[in-house]
């Protein structure tokens, strides 16, 4: 290539990187909107069914490995223990807000949610679903699935929306850990998001009893929801001298499974 | 204009990785396409694969383009004095590029999938360099003469 070629090549690519820029402050600042919407309808059309195949591709690959395994009753079972999970939450909640009341009487009761139902149209880096600005979706909002938390939205466009799930490695919750059919919260921690399908607890003091099965749930602080259920603890790391432990946790629910959520509305 | 067919490939990567796929198909396409393509044509490849990543995965329209546009014009620079299919240059350069893409796009440093595209485009590689006509060894002999 000589310098003439290089000149025409590099005047061509300051066009495209001043149009690109162009394209990304209209979006950014939402004067594309209207357009966007149109452009991204046949998109999200074709998004739409290609997550589904994919879904159906990926149980077909897992019904194959478990083969031998009655399927059915592997799912059914799978239901009912997070079922059990969720109403052993619910349960320990009300104890605790039980005793609560009994101290407080006329404590102020949490506010009634309001939901927003949600297609997931895709999960890569993050999760997207079929909802948007039009929709009411906002910045922030949390996502959950049968009392789940799946995480929460990040990117808002004006019929779609991206979601930062728990696995996300930059996703950092104030969590609890409390034990089922016991009132009280065993430990306090940090939940991280890692590759791969477990999360990490770090933070738990050393002197805090942890252990295998017990529920982790969602503290309430920096905007996050309280006592939203997120998954199960799956090992606890041996002590060592530092001053916090970590657990492994295993979500109560496989995020690339999901076809319908929920946004909270407060 | 036949060249341009490629776009329909990567519409197709665009909603493979908007859906499932946590891969960028779309960035080793584009890398792969500078690497044995005319400059300007590569450029225009670029600039409409970006607003497609950005349509499907819905990112900020314009954001992907601006990252494309500058990969492709750096391997441009590149190949006007090296050899772009050497084997060690487009693994090294797409893993690079796939990381700075996810960190600006996702503010996500991902490495194993990073890693795992650079493995793809070292078969990549392999394969284009059958395909490849615009590198001339012996004009860049000539040049250092």
């Amino acid at each position: 290539m000589d310098d003439g070629q290089l000149r025409k090549s590099f005047l061509l690519f300051l066009t495209l990187f001043l149009i690109s820029l162009f394209f990304f402050i209209s979006d950014y600042r939402g004067w594309l909107g209207p357009l966007r919407r149109w452009v991204e309808k046949p998109v999200v059309a074709l998004e739409k069914p290609l997550y589904g195949i994919n879904q159906s591709i990926r149980q077909s690959v897992s019904q194959l490995i478990s083969l031998g395994k009655s399927d059915r009753q592997v799912f059914e079972l799978q239901g009912r223990l997070r079922q059990l999970a969720a109403d052993q939450n619910q349960l320990a909640t009300c104890l605790e807000e039980n005793e609560r009341l009994k101290k407080l009487l006329g404590a102020p009761l949490p506010p009634n949610w309001k939901f927003i139902e949600a297609r997931v149209i895709g999960i890569s880096e993050k999760m997207r679903l079929d909802r948007g600005k039009n929709d009411g979706i906002k910045e922030g909002m949390v996502v959950i699935s049968e009392n789940i938390l799946v995480g929460r939205v990040v990117v808002v466009q004006e019929s779609t929306s991206l979601v930062q799930l728990m696995s996300d490695p930059n996703s950092k919750i104030p969590v609890m850990v409390k034990r089922a059919n016991s009132a009280g919260i065993q430990a306090r921690g940090l939940l991280l998001g890692q590759y791969g399908e477990k999360l990490v607890l770090d933070r738990i003091l050393q002197s805090e009893d942890v252990q295998k099965g017990d529920l982790v749930v969602t503290s309430g602080e920096e905007e996050w929801l309280a006592d939203l259920l997120i998954g199960q603890i799956e090992e606890v790391a041996p002590q060592t001298a530092e001053v916090y432990k970590r657990a492994i946790i295993s979500p109560l629910i496989n995020y690339q499974d999901l076809s319908i959520v929920f946004l909270v509305v407060r | 204009m036949k060249s341009y067919l490629i776009l329909l490939l990567i519409f197709l990567f665009a909603l493979f990785q908007a859906t499932f796929l946590p891969l960028n198909l779309v960035l080793l396409t584009v890398l792969a396409w500078v690497t044995i393509r005319p400059a300007r044509e590569s450029l225009i490849i670029a600039f409409f694969a970006g607003i497609l990543l950005d349509l499907a995965k819905g990112t900020p329209l314009g954001l992907s383009s601006l990252i494309l546009l500058i990969a492709s014009f750096l391997v441009i620079l590149y190949r006007r004095r090296f050899d772009p299919l050497h084997p060690v240059f487009l693994p090294i350069f797409t893993l690079l590029s796939a990381v700075g893409y996810s960190e600006i796009v996702f503010r996500l440093i991902n490495w194993p999938a990073g890693l795992i595209l650079a493995v793809f485009a070292f078969l990549a590689r392999l394969f284009m360099k059958s395909f490849s006509t615009g590198f001339n060894h012996r004009g860049i002999r000539l040049k250092i003469e």
